[in-house]
């Protein structure tokens, strides 16, 4: 068992070097088809980042109204903090955001000076749980907190965070849509590119079989071989895609690259793309006759 | 119909075999045993259906109807899991030699034995003990499209042959070949079955295979036309034995007769009229006409 392991992983490699043709055109055919698609998932990438980012950012703002004293702002600190969709709040006292503002101000800080008294509230910054940070769960959550005792106002974005959410949804949309493309065609080539292989090799496939070779035993150097070929061109796209993404840094220097995670993820798939690409190329040629 | 029409000696059973390819008949109820050890010569012209019932034979094709049986399988029973291991079992030669272009000549043959897993070391020893006997051992590492038509049908033989299988099937393995190689080709063939193999061996060259003495099967149009057998059966080397064997009794015979020629001429001088009677009464008599009989069948 181990000895025929042995010897079919040498028969890929033996394939590959007698092949170095056919091997490096189908290795070069597949490392452009998957730079397309390393391409599109590093702007559905980046793409990803951006909204998570902007919506990380999203805070909502609790005003208090004058009156509530300071155990009514503790009750209210520990009511918020008991709901579920938040992560956690900050007491901003209206003289400390007076002070912001001020800093804010900058030179026009003197304007303030002419206030008789501090118009500002007392206010939570409430920052809710990441999976709630949609427009939905939002609305719902400013809804529980206004129905509080002593607040007067709650704040969110909410304009802004409904336009973004339609655009990331549309967005989604798109993408997905030629993301199925991109991947699909990505397939498609390299199963071509993997079947002329097979084709090229059809005689020798013909003769295994003629002398008792089990479909085992013909199929595994091919799979070892398009496992090798897939990894090969996952490896040098993954090369091109850094190029590109040095040069479009030029002009968008926020422009990021697949976590080292990510990476080893697509070169896997590209393994099993090749692998399995093999296997169905031949599955034709097996079938044939019996 | 069922494989007990196979008596124990035969390896290949052919019964009642029809393939249609579209409408055309490419075989038609053809029935033929092969018996352990046998040397049968496939004639017939091209298109008369041999290649077809070759490759029924190591079933890469499946019959429209009727049945194989080639050792322990069954056409009509085969798993396509159990194909591999009857292809182990017989060995196949074609016109076109079938070399892996992309392996040297001793790897050409050593696949035979790699796929079953064998041991390395066994791989070596064994390729390189068919190679000497072919002939071919110096040329081991050389590449099949460097050889000669009849050095690559050697290598192929070879592979052939490389796991001991009970039958060698050979297609036109001459075909492609000139005629002082074919003769060299059919000695190794004939070797190969003299060591036990049963051959069956396709061709369109009745003249070549005439004179050999060995079971002719013909095939035309697709049927089985005439089945020339010898009435003996055996490896060649048996064949030889039981000629010898038949001489001496032919010898025994010839010597019976004379000697009742004498004793007959004696009587008639005694006694004319009983001539007739005298005849049957010898006590050799019924003998030596029950083993022209015989022998008159055997021809």
């Amino acid at each position: 068992m181990i000895r025929k392991g042995i010897f079919l992983v040498q028969e890929a490699f033996r394939t590959i070097r007698r092949h170095k043709g056919v091997t490096s055109i189908s290795v070069i055919i597949m490392s452009l088809s998957l730079l397309m698609l390393a391409v599109f998932l590093l702007a559905t990438d980046n793409l990803l980042r951006l909204v998570d980012n902007a919506q990380r950012d999203t805070k909502m703002y609790v005003y208090l109204e004058d009156t509530v004293g300071q155990s009514g702002i503790e009750t209210l600190h520990r009511e918020i903090l008991s709901m579920d969709e938040v992560e956690g709040t900050i007491f901003v006292s209206k003289v400390s955001a007076l002070e912001d503002f001020r800093l804010q101000l900058e030179d026009d800080a003197d304007l303030l000076d002419a206030l008789e008294a501090n118009p500002l509230p007392n206010a939570f910054w409430v920052t809710p749980r990441d999976e709630r940070k949609n427009s939905k769960d939002l609305a719902y959550l400013a809804g529980n907190i206004m129905q509080l005792e002593g607040v007067e106002e709650v704040r969110y974005g909410k304009e802004f965070l409904d336009k973004f959410s339609s655009i990331v949804t549309a967005v989604y949309y798109v993408d997905l849509f030629v993301g199925l493309i991109v991947i699909l065609s990505a397939i498609f080539i390299i199963s071509n590119a993997v079947r002329l292989t097979v084709i090229g090799r059809r005689k020798s496939i013909e003769i295994l079989r003629l002398v008792g070779a089990t479909n085992r035993f013909i199929t595994m150097p091919f799979i070892i071989e398009g496992a090798f070929q897939g990894g090969l061109a996952a490896l040098v796209s993954l090369i091109l895609l850094m190029g590109v993404t040095i040069l479009v840094r030029q002009f968008v220097p926020d422009l990021g690259f697949f976590s080292a995670e990510k990476t080893f993820l697509f070169t896997l798939a590209c393994v099993m793309i090749g692998s399995i690409g093999s296997f169905a190329a031949l599955r034709r040629f097996l079938r044939v006759g019996r | 119909m069922n494989d007990k029409h196979q008596d124990d000696r035969s390896v290949i059973g052919v019964y009642h075999l029809s393939k249609k390819y579209g409408d055309r008949m490419a075989l038609d109820d053809v029935s033929l045993s092969v018996a352990n050890g046998e040397f049968v010569f496939l004639v017939g012209p091209s298109g008369a259906g041999k290649s077809t019932l070759m490759r029924m034979i190591y079933m890469d094709e499946t019959p429209t109807s009727g049945q194989v049986v080639v050792g322990k399988y069954v056409s009509t029973r085969m798993k396509r899991s159990q194909l591999p291991h009857l292809r182990r079992k017989v060995g196949v030669v074609f016109q076109d030699f079938k070399l892996l272009e992309d392996r040297d000549v001793f790897e050409n043959v050593a696949i035979s034995m790699r796929i079953r897993g064998a041991r390395s070391f066994d791989v070596k020893r064994q390729v390189a003990h068919l190679l000497n006997q072919v002939g071919l051992y110096h040329k081991r590492n050389e590449s099949p499209a460097s050889l000669s038509g009849g050095e690559q049908q050697r290598v192929a033989i070879a592979r052939a042959v490389v796991g001991s299988p009970a039958i060698l099937l050979a297609d036109e393995p001459t075909g492609n070949l000139d005629p002082e190689v074919t003769e060299e080709i059919l000695r190794l063939l004939f070797r190969i079955n003299s060591a036990g193999t049963a051959v069956l061996m396709a061709t369109h060259n009745h003249e070549m295979v005439r004179n050999f003495g060995q079971r002719i099967v013909h095939l035309r149009d697709g049927t089985l036309h005439e089945d020339e057998r010898t009435g003996l059966v055996g490896n060649l080397s048996d064949r030889l034995d039981t000629l010898q064997h038949e001489r001496e009794r032919l010898h025994r015979i010839e010597n019976e007769l004379s000697r009742a020629r004498k004793v007959a001429a004696a009587t008639t001088i005694a006694s004319p009229a009983a001539v007739p009677g005298t005849a049957v009464a010898t006590p050799d008599a019924p003998a030596l006409s029950d083993a022209s009989d015989k022998g008159g069948a055997e021809e």
